[in-house]
């Protein structure tokens, strides 16, 4: 490869290196949004089931859990505990307030 | 999907691999370069990976036919209302929080009957605190249909919730000793998730909105749609708000977040003594009670001289239905 090559190279190849670092990126960002921990009001408000010395939550189509650092996990594949647990019930979750005529 | 995805990443990754090599193979002075290009390239690797399970435990949720749970309309009216009820309750701090968690704890039926024993003690204990949140939703009820609210009334009431509050801890040492005592580890970190959720919700409401926010799911609009209100009604109470509460050694919610990640991790703990917890417990009750309590009347009484008869009648029985909400009425 003589020189005048490499230099006209070079932009193109840091080009398509920071595109594909885009692309990473974006599917990073993608495959991240798939995991989105439930939020205060759904851990506050919803009976989790214990497995594996955790409490699960299943939110959004997945088993979540706080670790001991405080870190939420998933499960990449639901546990057949958890699934048969799921196919029972749906998560009991629970409202405080009083309407009018009765309590949800 | 997921192997789209996961192939997606490999193929980013070898062209990031080859794109970066080839720019290093040309400058022979970046050579302390490569190692980083090569730290740089594994990430792809970790990323592929990641993204691999992320598919496959999605397909196999939609495999399953499942609704999204958690993020129904249902769901998240559940949500709202819990904003809402933190909106509205200040008694018993922190201690109002653990036993909201107990509501939750999803124990086994022969657990629960001992654990509601313990629940009724600690609501025993917060009993004053709620009969003087009782007085101060009360007399702001009653202001908002006469159309002035009493605010020296108001004030004395808040200070008497916060009095009341700020007296729990000592009263509920026991009864949260024999609380840890009678969970498993895991029921206990469930039980610290759920009081660190409450505790977030109180403060998303109390702390970190805006009184004058019009933003959805924020108290003004929830009014808004409660009454009706007008634009220039909004535009009038908006204005009455917009001068944020000063934060005070008083009113400071720094203290909830001390106690809250203290209990946190005493609790947690295999030996909890709830008495070591006396002095953050007591100040964290006091400012739950004292801050809550003086952002919710001030709240309304820039609501109140802007509101019709009507409007006025209606947001009445709406406080006084929150007189009857779990926890915060005289039945459990």
């Amino acid at each position: 490869m003589n020189r005048t090559t490499m230099t006209f190279s070079k932009p193109f190849v840091i080009v398509a290196a920071l595109g594909a670092l885009a692309a990473i990126s974006t599917i990073g960002a993608s495959a991240a949004a798939q995991w989105v921990p439930p939020p205060a009001e759904y851990i506050a408000s919803t009976e989790p089931v214990y497995y594996e010395g955790h409490a699960s939550y299943w939110y959004g189509n997945h088993w979540y859990w706080h670790d001991e650092h405080g870190a939420w996990n998933h499960y990449d594949h639901e546990p057949a505990a958890l699934a048969e647990r799921r196919g029972r019930a749906a998560p009991a979750r629970r409202s405080w307030v009083q309407h009018g005529g009765g309590r949800r | 999907m997921g192997h789209i995805r996961s192939m997606g990443g490999t193929v980013s990754g070898l062209v990031l691999i080859a794109g970066l090599g080839l720019a290093a193979c040309d400058n022979g002075s970046s050579g302390g370069a490569a190692p980083s290009t090569s730290a740089s390239v594994t990430p792809p690797a970790a990323t592929s990976a990641a993204a691999m399970p992320s598919a496959s435990a999605a397909s196999s949720a939609a495999a399953a036919g499942s609704a999204q749970a958690g993020s129904t309309a249902d769901d998240e009216a559940l949500n709202e209302e819990l904003r809402d009820y933190h909106r509205h309750h200040h008694h018993g701090g922190v201690t109002m929080f653990i036993s909201m968690a107990i509501d939750t704890l999803g124990l086994d039926p022969a657990k629960k009957a001992p654990i509601e024993k313990i629940q009724s003690d600690l609501q025993a204990k917060m009993v004053p605190a709620r009969d003087a949140e009782h007085d101060l939703l009360s007399t702001i009820a009653d202001g908002v249909a006469a159309g002035k609210i009493d605010t020296a009334k108001v004030d004395a009431a808040v200070a008497k919730v916060g009095t009341a509050s700020a007296g729990i801890h000592a009263a509920t040492t026991d009864a949260l000793t024999q609380l840890h005592d009678a969970l498993a580890p895991a029921e206990r970190a469930a039980l610290v998730d759920k009081v660190k959720a409450h505790a977030e919700v109180w403060r998303k409401v109390n702390v970190d909105e805006k009184a004058a926010s019009k933003e959805k799911g924020a108290h003004l609009a929830k009014l808004t749609e409660l009454l009706s209100l007008t634009p220039d009604q909004v535009d009038k109470i908006t204005t009455a708000l917009s001068a944020d509460m000063p934060v005070t050694p008083q009113n400071d919610p720094k203290a909830v977040d001390a106690y809250v990640q203290a209990f946190a991790t005493a609790f947690v703990a295999d030996k909890f003594d709830a008495k070591s917890l006396a002095a953050p417990a007591t100040a964290s009750a006091g400012h739950i009670a004292r801050h809550g309590g003086a952002r919710m009347a001030r709240f309304f009484e820039a609501v109140t001289p802007v509101l019709t008869p009507d409007q006025r009648t209606k947001l009445a029985a709406h406080l006084r239905e929150r007189l009857d909400d779990q926890h915060a009425s005289a039945a459990k």
